[in-house]
């Protein structure tokens, strides 16, 4: 019974192998591994000590964890609404049909494929004193443009313009595939009702994008809470502590401080965040997307 | 409905039509066991050095490869020392591995944490050396440290003691001081610095040395970008080097408060202009020849004379002593490049036999020859320096005997406090908060967060 069902799967497996040795090697492996080491104390190199909770429990008191945990929900919360509102309007330009229009949808989407490390050195260079921001700041009159980097309070709003301006690209191009999979009829027939462009757009697009909307919303509520490139490549956390988000918080405690433990233990927290932000994002949705 | 045809399926995937079953099954095999062996020829790749090392370590007439790893900048002159130590070693072959020196770190702690692969490696900083230590990875070497070829070191070799034993030998060393532009001194009608300048005079003449604006901008001093901690030079002359101790960390807030002085004076070019790129290239604004003196190491001689020599770049620059404090007696400050064995080597025999070569007077002549520094103070090794070194003037500051201060302490938890250091003085720089504030932070951040 086992053979013949071997023998009508077995190519099947066979082809599925690879891709799956990898992910269980490179991906499910360390993700088993790192929750044993969140209990343990290690430094990379002397043996383990198990330390049971002890990391979670100086989580409670880690000034820096709870420092990189509110600058991330604050980046979460600008550049993800920020990022959607800005693809749907990017989407809908990119949906008229005109000589060239396929250029730009190239365009608007090259930011999205350049390395995050090359894309956050050029932007750090662009956000200097005296670099392009300040002097167009200048010559529209601002006689003291702000410090940008230097200044605590607008650096991080600096890294989340840089992360959207990389990341509208790729979410318009997946919302304009939403737009053209909304039926043509229901434009008609709300236009029959006599709806307006802006009463259409709220009504019929919206709603018909609403699916991909919240697929946008899910991968960028992740991945905003993954931020680690642009602001290792920009500011390396600083001013003093103002970029410092999770995920670099994690990189220095395992590859700076040799406290893989602690870092174990930070990522299970990040992850169990994700989560249950995920979760809560897949009860609403019920409420507003329409399928 | 569907095709019934045991060669198709649904997608009317066209090609599947071509390939029967068990074949399709024979491809999915050799690409399942490519992939494989893929990953495992890493690992046999260094099988070889491991088991030919551990079956005839001590055979005279077996050649022995060692593996050594060092970082990018060391490659002009570790090529040479290398070649050297192969001639005077004909059994043991050395195979050189260069890593990016920004990944360098973490390539050594990845080797270390997979076991033997590495046999000899080295550190730019003494506080790696320590946290190696505290971690048990390093072979002791006090064997071929009291053997007579290095006992002309033997000062520097015993300042990197660590618990009574020599867990790594110094092969280069680096000395500060003061670089300083000859042309904007003669423009301001200044004499130049020498051994008898004070961190006052210092002060005096960058705000003398000051003038201009927009384009033509003079600085007398160079300011770091905000988060470089290279202020702590004025720190390290003094004595002082380790923040987790408190006498040690007064004395960097005095001299922090100095610093941020002179740019509150007007003669640095404020921190918030500095921030990323624009600040990080000190050689590059040294050389546009419009800031009058900096403090830097010895390698920024070798930088400033390539540009100069071969970019062409014009600028009349010198060299003196780093200028002293009035209550403290003159000195400079360095730090040990140092050379370390892998206790999981397999050849340990052939890695301390490098690891001496390397920290000998032999490779100290090739290194100096280079224009760079070592613990090695002989005649020989000094004119190798100085043949290599003919510009500028005054090269010669650095055969001085002026005692040199350690500036980075054998503290396995130096590197963590000095991030915190890094982390609130950028804050003191950029005047968001007050230096007590800063220094309060401080203590009582690396009270709760510096941990082994």
């Amino acid at each position: 019974m086992a053979l013949t069902r071997l023998r009508k799967y077995g190519v099947a497996y066979l082809f599925l192998a690879p891709s799956l040795i990898g992910l269980i090697v490179f991906v499910l492996y360390p993700i088993v591994d790192s929750l044993f080491l969140s209990f343990t104390r290690w430094d990379g190199l002397t043996p383990l000590k198990w330390i049971g909770l002890a990391n979670y429990r100086d989580l409670l008191t880690d000034e820096t964890f709870r420092i990189s945990l509110v600058n991330n929900l604050y980046y979460t919360a600008v550049t993800v609404p920020l990022t959607i509102a800005l693809s749907i309007l990017l989407a809908l330009l990119m949906n008229f049909r005109i000589r060239g229009i396929k250029v730009f949808r190239v365009l608007y989407f090259f930011p999205n494929i350049t390395a995050s490390i090359a894309v956050g050195i050029i932007w750090g260079a662009m956000f200097t004193q005296y670099g392009p921001i300040n002097t167009i700041l200048r010559f529209f009159g601002v006689a003291n443009p702000p410090g940008w980097l230097a200044s605590t309070t607008l650096a991080l709003p600096a890294v989340m313009l840089v992360s959207i301006w990389k990341g509208v690209g790729y979410n318009a191009v997946i919302l304009l595939a939403g737009l053209q999979g909304v039926p043509r009829h229901l434009y008609e027939a709300a236009e029959l009702d006599g709806a307006g462009r802006f009463k259409q757009f709220v009504h019929v697009t919206l709603p018909g994008l609403s699916p991909v909307i919240f697929f946008t919303v899910v991968t960028g509520v992740i991945g905003s809470f993954q931020v680690f490139d642009t602001v290792m490549a920009m500011t390396q956390g600083g001013p003093g502590r103002a970029t410092n988000v999770l995920v670099f918080h994690i990189y220095n405690t395992a590859f700076q401080n040799y406290h893989f433990g602690a870092a174990s233990a930070m990522s299970y927290v990040l992850f169990v965040i994700i989560f249950v932000l995920t979760l809560v994002q897949l009860r609403i949705q019920k409420r507003w997307v329409t399928y | 409905m569907f095709a019934t045809s045991k060669y198709t399926n649904n997608d009317g995937g066209l090609w599947m039509k071509r390939i029967s079953r068990p074949a399709a099954g024979a491809l999915g095999a050799v690409v399942c066991a490519a992939l494989l062996a893929a990953c495992s020829s890493n690992q046999s790749n260094n099988a070889p050095a491991s088991s030919a090392g551990s079956s005839g370590a001590a055979d005279s007439g077996q050649t022995v490869t060692i593996n050594y790893y060092d970082w990018t900048d060391e490659q002009a002159y570790m090529d040479q020392v290398v070649s050297d130590f192969e001639k005077k070693y004909p059994n043991i072959k050395v195979n050189a591995n260069y890593v990016p020196t920004s990944d360098y770190t973490q390539k050594i702690l990845v080797n270390l944490s997979t076991g033997g692969d590495m046999d000899v490696f080295a550190t730019a900083s003494t506080s790696n050396l320590a946290e190696y230590v505290s971690k048990q990875v390093l072979e002791p070497l006090d064997d071929v440290a009291a053997a007579g070829d290095l006992a002309g070191i033997a000062d520097s070799i015993n300042q990197l003691k660590y618990e009574d034993h020599i867990y790594g030998l110094p092969y280069r060393t680096s000395k500060w001081v003061l670089y300083y532009n000859k042309d904007l001194f003669d423009k301001a009608g200044i004499a130049y610095p020498d051994s008898s300048w004070t961190w006052d005079q210092y002060e005096k003449t960058a705000k003398q040395l000051t003038s201009g604006s927009g384009q033509n901008k003079v600085y007398g001093s160079l300011s770091f970008p905000a988060d470089n901690t290279w202020w702590r030079v004025l720190a390290n002359i003094k004595g002082a080097s380790n923040p987790l101790n408190a006498d040690e960390l007064s004395a960097f807030r005095q001299v922090l408060e100095y610093y941020n002085k002179l740019t509150q004076e007007g003669a640095q070019q404020p921190f918030g202009e500095l921030v990323g790129t624009a600040g990080g290239d000190y050689t590059g604004r040294f050389l546009q020849g419009n800031v009058g003196m900096m403090w830097n190491g010895d390698w920024e001689i070798q930088m400033l004379n390539d540009a100069i020599q071969q970019k062409g770049v014009k600028l009349n620059y010198d060299i003196a002593p780093l200028p002293h404090w009035s209550d403290s007696e003159p000195a400079t400050t360095g730090s040990f490049a140092v050379i370390m064995v892998n206790k999981q080597s397999a050849h340990l025999d052939a890695a301390k036999k490098f690891a001496e070569f390397v920290a000998s007077e032999d490779a100290a002549k090739i290194i100096a020859g280079n224009g760079l520094l070592t613990p090695w103070t002989t005649d020989a090794v000094n004119q190798a320096f100085l043949s290599k070194l003919t510009t500028p003037e005054h090269a010669g500051v650095f055969n001085e005997p002026t005692k040199v201060l350690n500036q980075v302490p054998m503290d396995p938890l130096y590197n963590q406090g000095m991030n915190i250091v890094k982390e609130e003085t950028s804050l003191y720089l950029l005047s968001k908060q007050s230096l007590d504030q800063t220094f309060q932070n401080i203590q009582n951040r690396i009270q709760k967060e510096v941990k082994p």
